[in-house]
């Protein structure tokens, strides 16, 4: 090809109708004096030819669209079930930290309530332990010749009868 | 209602498309099957799978119509959904793209081996093949381009807002995918005979 030879993708594009008005003139004047692009626009003719014969072209089924719109429904069927599924499988998988939540608070609801239960027992235990110890203490720590203590006596004495 | 609807243009069936009207549906896929079929078919070189394929794109189309923003053409999209679906398919047990040996072809009574008629026969099919061969290994996008343009007799224009490339971009890749062919079927330029 020429140093002045057109661009061969303009040659391309001019096979293909692309080109403006004055582009092919442009070239039709140059092919009739270049033997190389002559042969390059030869050759590209002769590829094209080839390529429409060896690919020509094919009709649709006649069950083109019958096909199409059986798919369409079986994809909506599939959609639906998809969506159920995907619904069952959150389900699912939120079922495990729900079932963990609850279990966690029911234990310390319970554990609450078991605690506040034997918490109260032990405490009434304890005070009237605590209130008898301190209701001795209290009445054995009088000196013995003392009014109080002579009081005490008397009252346990009486208890005694 | 049917009538009615064969004169609207391709963007009122879009619109009714999207509000799931199978009717304007069905005319949409009467325009624009033969055209998508022969894409896939050219893309993939295989009758069945092109069938299919084709009806996964209308399918798609389908259930993607009330997506469509109306700022191209409805073609440009249709198009543009075939283009995309061919560039990223990429399970390739479903795109076969092994073409059909001869013994197969002898098999499906395509190849027929007596008198010199019948070598025509099996010389153009297998010219055929080896054409078909070539244009398959092509890269992805020189193919793309060199179908739409060469088979689907699209504009550079048009291939270039379906594949969103300049023209000169356009112009490129269809060059380059020639000059690729080319190279390859030099040899064959002459052998193909017509019965």
């Amino acid at each position: 090809m020429k140093k002045e030879c057109t661009n061969p993708e303009k040659l391309s594009a001019f096979l293909d109708g692309e080109l403006s008005e004055q582009e092919r003139e442009n070239i039709k004047s140059h092919l009739k004096n270049c033997l190389l692009c002559q042969k390059e626009v030869s050759e590209l003719t002769k590829l094209s030819e080839l390529l429409n014969n060896s690919f020509l072209p094919i009709e649709p089924s006649p069950y083109f669209i019958t096909e199409l719109k059986q798919k369409i429904e079986d994809n909506e069927t599939m959609s639906v079930e998809i969506r159920i599924n995907d619904w069952i499988a959150r389900i699912k998988h939120s079922l495990i930290p729900i079932g963990a939540t609850a279990l966690i608070l029911f234990s310390f609801v319970a554990g609450n309530r078991i605690g506040n239960i034997l918490y109260q027992k032990s405490s009434t235990v304890g005070e009237r332990e605590i209130y008898t110890s301190v209701e001795s203490s209290i009445l054995n720590d009088f000196p013995e010749s003392s009014l109080t203590n002579t009081y005490a006596n008397l009252l346990s004495e009486e208890g005694e009868r | 209602m049917e009538n009615l609807l064969k004169n609207k243009s391709d963007e009122e069936l879009l619109k009714a498309v999207a509000s799931k009207d199978e009717s304007a549906f069905e005319i949409l896929v009467e325009k624009y099957k033969y055209s998508v079929l022969n894409i896939i078919y050219r893309y993939t070189t295989n009758r069945t799978e092109a069938e299919d394929i084709s009806q996964d794109i209308f399918v798609k189309i389908w259930h993607s119509a009330d997506s469509f923003k109306y700022k191209s053409k409805v073609s440009t999209w249709i198009y543009r959904v075939v283009v995309n679906y061919c560039l990223n398919f990429k399970d390739k047990n479903k795109i076969n793209n092994t073409i059909q040996s001869l013994d197969e072809l002898s098999e499906k009574g395509e190849i027929i081996t007596d008198s010199s008629k019948e070598y025509k026969s099996y010389e153009n099919n297998e010219t055929d093949r080896i054409v078909r061969d070539s244009v398959n290994k092509l890269p992805e996008r020189y193919k793309i381009v060199l179908i739409l343009s060469r088979f689907d007799n699209k504009s550079y224009q048009e291939i270039s807002e379906i594949m969103n490339l300049s023209i000169p971009a356009v112009e490129s890749l269809i060059f380059r995918a020639k000059a690729n062919l080319k190279k390859v079927l030099l040899p064959y330029f002459n052998k193909r005979t017509d019965i």
